[in-house]
């Protein structure tokens, strides 16, 4: 913008400027007039003087010639002499006289300088003037220059009797002339140069005059205008509150009015608007404070703006987002930053070519790690994600960042990972050990046990006598280990990372090299205690521990224990040995032999809980479809039978079991309510030399006989007085009636009715007995007692 | 008119790769592959093709040399990203001139990675 120039100094400018042009002009015009008026009037004297001179010489010759007519003809030179001489001599202007005859020979030439000097030259005048002269018939005048001024020359002929005698000739000098004209001109100058100093000196006055009231005529117009800016200026800085007070009855006291109306609508409508604001803030405010997540802005600059959520202080780990910078938000150091910078610049470049999605993931910071010693745990994983905020225009505005905690889940994923490992671990320990034949596994884990007594033996001494080292010398560094000692220790190290290697067992593996490694520090110069790395390979030693413990579980799970299996030979190998065993038994008379066939004979024998596996199975299944948790227990379950033992029971096995468990054990939820926890099923086997008895006991809820006769007496199968007969003598005898079950819906598992009489029925054709005992609440026990099959186990091999 | 690709990567393999998707999936035509940085800026020379791929490691000069190079040389260069490296090696060589970035591995039979490297290319192609 152009500088400012007050309205006061225009007006006054321009009004200043105007009057001093027409000043000029009026100035002007009077000196040219004064001019022109005093040229004319010198010209005029001119004129006049010249006019005068003219005549008086025009005069004085034909004066002159008529006196000289007589005295030429009388040849009276001395009086024309006297007369020539006395006109030159009388008049200061005179410069000569001369009188010259017809010859042109001078009868007198008279000059000013010597009037009484009388020449008389018998020689003619031949100069041009004289020459001119001589032609001349009337009187003439003719002007020349001499020395320092010019000379009219009168002339005029002397006639007589038609004659011309001669010529009588007076040179006027034109000096006074000029000198009467030089005055007049003086005169004039002077007189003009006067007037126009008046003029000079009034029209100054005038001016300054004018400038006096021109500003003071200027300030009464623009006072008004002035304080109107003034509360104009006051209004565009914001300040609403200042009135304005008209101070003119014209145009602008007008203007002033309207504009304080102006004011007041403004300071209104900008109160209401504050006021909206405020709310919208507050609003905003709100939602940020109650927003979960770590929401702030920041501009393209990389500055923070002061909007923000209030997690995001939280999830930052700072006192206010707005008052830190990026680098302090997000930890960053210079090289940090500057890679930061880089992408904000590359956004600013591209976001209209480019998806944000792929811009998103060039920024270098979508994960932190804070460090917060002060929690636990002591880092916190914080993901960050940007939105791009567009204005209207569609070019962005700055960048919405979204800070989200993920310590959490972090652990979360890092347990998982842990927990997904140690399955994985535990799967390829079992697949190791299958795959393995079970004599190499044992060997294996002979030598390791071997071994790793031996490894805990060297590392406890070792340490025994470092510790008391450092009790008696407490300032002494640690005593060196002998070399062999610790190849002594590496060599079993060693060995078992490689054997551990090779079997599959990874974990074991790792740890016996990381031991290995802390085993290296102790052949450096104690310059740290030995006992450091020693403890470590310690608790690697105990961790390996566990690693053989668990290996060993598995073992045992797969080949059961290990004094039970420990070889493993082909099925049909051990049915031949048996076979040919049972039968030499029938011959064999010593009790040795009988004994070792006896024994060969139970190489087919195998533990109860194998013989009993496929009921628990069946139990643990119908117990998922009921949705019921339960526990398989089997009495002995590692005492060995001929695999038959109870394959003639099959059909009574399957109904019991499932009878406990859909009918005994209640609903998890009961049970719970109850707090009786999982339900169990136990099931027990005892040989005696005559019989087999087995009892299967649930912890359920017991049977409800009541309720079975009032069921029997309902469908009519026992009469009212039966049931209550039965109920006091023979309760038991309830469940054998058939079509009855206290459970309200029939299933495939159970429900019929049937199944507690067929039973008894097979118990009784196999000449046993069967018995039930059943306490309210607590649960029921089935009791089985069968004849020895003698011909078993030969009868199915 | 069939657009040109110059294809620049140290794996043999992948450039392989990178020829058939380009040829087959994109309809490009092949002008030259190269093995390095100096490659890149001498095929681009030669060819100027509308499009050139560049790896960042790469033996010789890396891809964010020669794009440094190719930029300057050629300010309108479409240059293409596709690297394994992350980070503030990508950002530098987006900030030095490439227009577009796709991250190994190139997961050719995986569609979404498909649709991403089509559209990153699209999106350079469109720009000029």
């Amino acid at each position: 913008m152009s500088k400012f120039v007050s309205i006061q100094t225009k007006l006054t400018t321009l009004s200043m400027l105007l009057i001093g042009a027409t000043f000029v002009c009026l100035l002007s015009t009077a000196i040219i007039l004064n001019i022109i008026t005093l040229d004319r009037n010198i010209q005029k004297s001119k004129k006049s003087i010249r006019n005068a001179l003219m005549a008086k010489g025009k005069t004085l010759v034909r004066n002159n010639s008529i006196a000289i007519q007589g005295l030429a003809a009388d040849n009276a030179f001395t009086a024309i002499r006297e007369l020539v001489a006395s006109t030159v001599a009388d008049d200061p202007d005179m410069a000569y006289g001369i009188y010259m005859d017809h010859r042109r020979v001078p009868w007198v030439l008279t000059t000013l300088q010597d009037t009484t000097n009388t020449t008389l030259a018998t020689s003619p005048l031949d100069d041009s003037l004289s020459l001119w002269a001589s032609t001349l018939r009337q009187p003439s005048s003719r002007e020349f220059g001499f020395a320092d001024s010019n000379i009219i020359e009168f002339a005029a002929p002397v006639i007589a009797d038609d004659n011309t005698m001669g010529w009588i000739r007076y040179g006027i000098s034109t000096r006074s002339m000029q000198h009467a004209i030089k005055e007049t001109l003086a005169d004039g100058r002077y007189t003009r140069n006067i007037s126009i100093i008046i003029h000079i000196t009034m029209g100054l006055i005038s001016l300054f005059i004018w400038f006096l009231l021109a500003k003071r005529l200027t300030l009464r117009i623009t006072r008004p205008v002035a304080s109107l800016v003034d509360s104009s200026r006051l209004i565009s800085e914001g300040n609403y509150d200042i009135s304005v007070i008209p101070q003119s009855n014209d145009e602008i006291g007008d203007l002033a009015i309207h504009f304080e109306k102006m004011r007041v609508t403004i300071k209104k409508y900008t109160g209401h608007l504050q006021d909206l604001i405020n709310e919208k803030m507050q609003q905003v405010h709100e939602i940020l404070n109650n927003i979960d997540q770590g929401l702030f802005t920041i501009n393209l600059d990389g500055s923070v703006n002061n909007e923000y959520s209030a997690r995001a202080n939280t999830i930052l780990r700072v006192e206010d987002v707005a008052s830190c910078g990026l680098r302090m938000l997000f930890r960053l150091d210079a090289r940090q930053e500057k890679s930061f910078m880089m992408w904000l610049a590359l956004i600013q470049k591209s976001h209209k070519r480019q998806r944000w999605i792929k811009l998103e993931r060039l920024c270098p910071f979508r994960r932190i790690e804070l460090s917060v010693p002060s929690e636990e745990p002591s880092t916190a994983y914080i993901s960050i994600s940007y939105q791009p905020v567009y204005d209207k225009n569609g070019d962005l505005l700055k960048i919405m960042v979204l800070a989200v905690d993920e310590t959490e889940k972090r652990l979360k994923d890092i347990q998982m990972v842990a927990e997904r490992l140690r399955h994985e671990n535990d799967v390829k320990t079992i697949l190791s050990i299958a795959n393995t034949p079970a004599e190499e596994i044992s060997e294996f884990m002979e030598d390791t046990t071997a071994r790793m007594r031996a490894l805990h033996l060297e590392t406890t001494s070792l340490l025994d006598s470092l510790n008391r080292e450092r009790e008696i010398f407490p300032d002494k560094p640690s005593m060196s280990i002998s070399s062999e000692q610790i190849d002594r220790i590496y060599r079993d190290l060693h060995t078992i990372k490689g054997n551990s290697g090779s079997y599959g067992f990874e974990v074991i593996s790792r740890y016996a090299h990381d031991a290995e490694n802390f085993l290296e520090k102790l052949r450096e110069p104690a310059e740290e205690r030995r006992s450091v790395p020693l403890t470590k390979i310690a608790g690697l030693l105990d961790k390996v521990d566990g690693q053989i413990a668990d290996i060993r579980g598995k073992i045992k799970l797969i080949f059961g224990d290990e004094e039970e299996l420990i070889v493993r030979l082909p099925q049909t190998h051990i049915n031949s040995i048996v076979k040919k065993s049972i039968r030499l038994r029938q011959y064999a008379d010593d009790d040795r032999i009988k004994d070792l066939l006896s024994e060969c004979i139970m190489l087919s024998w195998k533990p109860l809980k194998t013989i009993l596996r496929k009921y628990e199975k069946m139990a643990m299944k119908t117990a998922r479809k009921l949705h019921k948790n339960i526990i398989f227990i089997i009495t002995n379950e590692t005492i060995r039978h001929p695999f038959d033992i109870v394959t003639d029971l099959d059909d009574v096995f399957i109904h019991l079991i499932r009878n406990s468990v859909a009918h005994g054990i209640e609903e998890t939820e009961v049970r719970e309510e109850l707090g009786k926890g999982v339900g169990r099923i136990r099931i027990t086997l005892d040989i005696t030399e005559k019989s087999r008895i087995i009892t299967i006991t649930d912890d359920g809820k017991g049977i409800d006989f009541a309720k079975l006769a009032e069921n029997a007496v309902e469908k009519n199968i026992v009469s009212r007085e039966e049931a209550d007969r039965l109920l006091v003598e023979r309760e038991s005898d309830l469940l054998y009636l058939g079509h009855i079950s206290t459970s309200r819906t029939i299933t495939d598992i159970s429900g019929r009715g049937m199944g507690m009489r067929i039973v008894r029925d097979k118990i009784n054709s196999m000449k046993g007995t069967f018995a039930v005992d059943s306490w309210p609440g607590k649960g029921t026990t089935f009791r089985i007692e069968v004849p020895v099959c003698d011909q078993l186990p030969e009868r199915s091999l | 008119m069939q657009r040109t690709v110059v294809i620049v990567d140290d794996s043999r393999f992948l450039l392989k790769q990178l020829v058939e998707f380009f040829e087959h999936q994109l309809g490009f035509a092949v002008c030259a592959t190269g093995c390095d940085g100096n490659e890149a800026v001498e095929l681009y020379r030669k060819y100027r093709p509308d499009l050139i791929t560049l790896d960042i490691t790469m033996p010789n000069k890396s891809g964010n040399e020669a794009t440094t190079e190719i930029i300057s040389e050629f300010p309108d260069a479409n240059i293409l990203m596709i690297s394994a490296v992350r980070g503030d090696a990508m950002l530098r060589c987006m900030n030095d001139g490439a227009k577009g970035y796709v991250e190994k591995p190139l997961k050719f039979d995986d569609a979404e990675f498909v649709e991403d490297f089509k559209e990153t290319i699209e999106e350079i192609l469109n720009d000029t």
